[in-house]
């Protein structure tokens, strides 16, 4: 799932400046689940502005990334000068398509692609490379889970389990590690790995997807 | 001024009824309710409540180890937290308050409500 | 030619020093240190951008420590360069005679003084040897492009014995082996007998037959230095009783020289080390002192059998 983060609601009104009738657009998909740009945030947020004073209304689709979910929408947008969507970037960019000629705010931070591990915490997981390869990991994604993105083992701090870049996570490579000796498989780890191709990521310039067979 | 206290039928709502009969601070407008438990008080309820005129909302339950629900006041005390959060956030100077009573109890009462009236004359 | 590879290869046990280049282009710190510690160690590593804090090039200090008669080990870190900036580094060191080249992954963004950076890590330090060694022995760059004219460079890399995963640690060091690794210069080592553990496990693998390994060390100038590297350094170990020591010590600065000392005495005791790697942080003007009394002084001379050119030896 795509997990984002509200805003600082001070930072949303800054946003919003002298619009005072906004309509706040939850996400009813991956923003949801990660409690922070679904029904009830919409409502909080839409309650929050209402209380400060301002004209403030609430709504909530299905999914925000996808046209055909905001079609219903456009009577609820007409009239209001801004729009707050508490969706992740994907679906702000979609509503500001659709409504090219409102400004649409974005309500949360998109952070990252991951899922939860415990009540109330979410962790990154995978970054979109193009070209998975987490089968020869173990199932632990070295792009995303190792700080430095490395392929052939740990760097030189890792201590205790821990990552020395930041020692509140696990270290990707004990993980991985880990999961090879249970499978008894650590010797493959011993192949060097050459490096990645990332013209399949980000970094080989916007992507796009087409499937032949479904264009019609 | 305005408080909307929430009392659970089992402890806050008779302590709120009986603090009021035995007078209380005058400047105060206080409406009262009865809810079965504290854990029924969502925040959206109470950000809708905030949205009127009333400037305090007092929660009134049962104390936290000892809630006839067993978790009805914590979660009620979890929640008030979150909704002052976002309304500190939102530098809106309205607030949510708690007490956690047993029925014929009145002094924690009196204290949330006159915490209320403090707060309004530091606030103004 | 890489004379640090020649001594090596001689046979003798090496020492090599470390300089961290100034956070300016003032080209003054750099010799001062350089002539400070030229006569008394075989090479002298310059570290790049270590900690992520912004300094000169290696490159560059690599080069004023070349003029002023030095052999430098020019370090490169994965975090900062892509493949097609760090091959093209090489290339230029090459051409300014700079033939040592240390490969490492290097400290995260994070840790430094830039923190809102965004890092590379196109490669990591392994894939890095493996690259470089392929420029000088294939002649070809990464994308399998042929090099038109050789590329001379003595490769190694650091190597962590003590972070973890702890088993896995041995076998790394037979990757960079196998990636391009000739020498390697480990963490400091203040637990000798962790290192001495992981050198067994090395000789197992019979790495210490196909790599130069030189231990490292750091002479500290006070307990409350080393107790700040044991909880803030990663992939250090660090006994409490080298901590008490100092702590005792009616003159820390000389109990950290002695320990230090004592270190390099252990070193050149277990098989398989090759020579030791001095990170006077901050202190070079210690190393020869160290040096004098590991009784590694006088180092070997460059002589005029070194002066020649034969492309075969790199
Ligand atoms: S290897 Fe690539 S696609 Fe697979 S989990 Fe990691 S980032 Fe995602
Ligand atoms: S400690 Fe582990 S996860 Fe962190 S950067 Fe090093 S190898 Fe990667």
């Amino acid at each position: 799932m795509i997990v984002g983060e509200r805003k600082p609601i001070r930072e949303i009104l800054e946003l919003l400046g002298d619009n005072t009738t906004v309509l706040v657009v939850g996400c009813g998909s991956c923003v949801t689940v990660c409690l922070s740009g679904g029904e009830r945030e919409a409502r909080e947020l839409a309650s929050i502005l209402r209380i400060r004073g301002q004209s403030a209304r609430e709504v909530t689709v299905e999914r925000q990334c996808e046209k055909e979910f905001l079609l219903p929408l456009e009577k609820e947008i007409e009239p209001v000068q801004a729009v707050v969507s508490l969706a992740c970037g994907i679906g702000v960019q979609a509503m500001s398509e659709m409504f090219s000629s409102h400004r649409v705010f974005p309500g949360l931070n998109t952070t990252f692609m991951g899922m939860p591990v415990e009540q109330g915490l979410w962790e990154e997981y995978c970054s979109g490379c193009g070209e998975c390869v987490v089968h020869k990991y173990g199932g632990v994604c070295p792009v995303t889970r190792c700080a430095k993105s490395l392929f052939n083992g740990p760097c030189g701090g890792s201590q205790a389990g821990l990552c020395e870049v930041k020692p509140d996570r696990d270290c990707a490579w004990q993980l991985i590690y880990d999961r090879l000796k249970s499978q008894n498989r650590v010797e493959e780890l011993l192949q060097v790995q050459p490096p990645k191709d990332w013209s399949f990521s980000r970094s080989g310039g916007h992507r796009k997807m087409s499937r032949e067979d479904m264009l019609l | 001024m305005k408080v909307v206290a929430i009392g659970c039928d089992k402890s806050g709502y008779p302590a709120v009824l009986r603090t009021l009969e035995g007078g209380c601070t005058p400047q105060l407008e206080v409406d009262v309710r009865g809810v079965s438990c504290l854990g029924v008080v969502r925040e959206s309820l109470l950000l809708e409540i905030l949205e009127g005129d009333a400037s305090y909302i007092l929660l009134a339950g049962c104390p936290l180890d000892s809630c006839h629900n067993l978790e009805g006041s914590r979660f009620a005390k979890a929640r008030a937290e979150r909704v002052n959060a976002l309304l500190d956030e939102a530098e809106v100077d309205k607030r949510v308050v708690l007490a956690f009573v047993t029925a014929d109890k009145t002094s924690p009462i009196r204290d949330a409500l006159a915490r209320c009236v403090d707060e309004k004359d530091r606030v103004t | 030619m890489s004379w640090l590879k020649d001594v090596l290869e001689s046979g003798a046990f090496a020492v090599t020093g470390e300089v961290g280049p100034p956070k300016s282009p003032n080209i003054q710190p750099v010799l001062k240190k350089v002539n400070q510690v030229c006569r008394h160690v075989d090479a002298v590593n310059f570290t790049d951008n270590q900690t992520a804090i912004v300094r000169m090039s290696s490159l560059a200090g690599c080069l004023l420590a070349k003029e002023a008669g030095a052999d430098p080990v020019m370090q490169m870190v994965c975090r900062d360069r892509n493949r097609i900036a760090l091959q093209s580094d090489l290339l230029g060191a090459c051409a300014l005679g700079v033939e040592n080249v240390l490969c490492l992954s290097g400290d995260h963004q994070s840790m430094g003084n830039h923190p809102q950076s965004k890092n590379v890590f196109d490669v990591d330090s392994i894939q890095l040897l493996e690259i470089f060694k392929n420029m000088r022995d294939r002649s070809a760059f990464q994308n399998g492009e042929e090099i038109k004219s050789p590329v001379k460079v003595f490769l190694g890399a650091g190597e962590s014995p003590y972070a973890d995963p702890v088993a896995f640690r041995a076998m790394r060091l037979a990757k960079k082996v196998a990636a391009g690794a000739q020498f390697i210069q480990t963490q400091a080592i203040f637990d000798i007998e962790r290192f001495e553990q992981w050198m067994f496990e090395v000789r197992g693998l019979g790495l210490h037959k196909k790599v130069f390994i030189l231990g490292g060390v750091i002479p500290v100038k006070s307990a409350r230095a080393l107790r700040y590297m044991q909880e803030e350094v990663p992939g250090l170990v660090i006994p409490e009783n080298l901590i008490h020591r100092l702590e005792k010590a009616d003159d820390a600065k000389a109990e950290g020289v002695n320990i230090c000392v004592e270190t390099i005495e252990r070193l050149k005791e277990i098989e398989g080390v090759a020579g030791v790697h001095i990170m006077a942080i901050a202190w070079e003007s210690i190393i020869p002192e160290i040096v004098e009394r590991a009784g590694l002084f006088p180092r070997p001379a460059k002589g005029a059998e070194h002066n020649h050119e034969d492309p075969k030896r790199t």
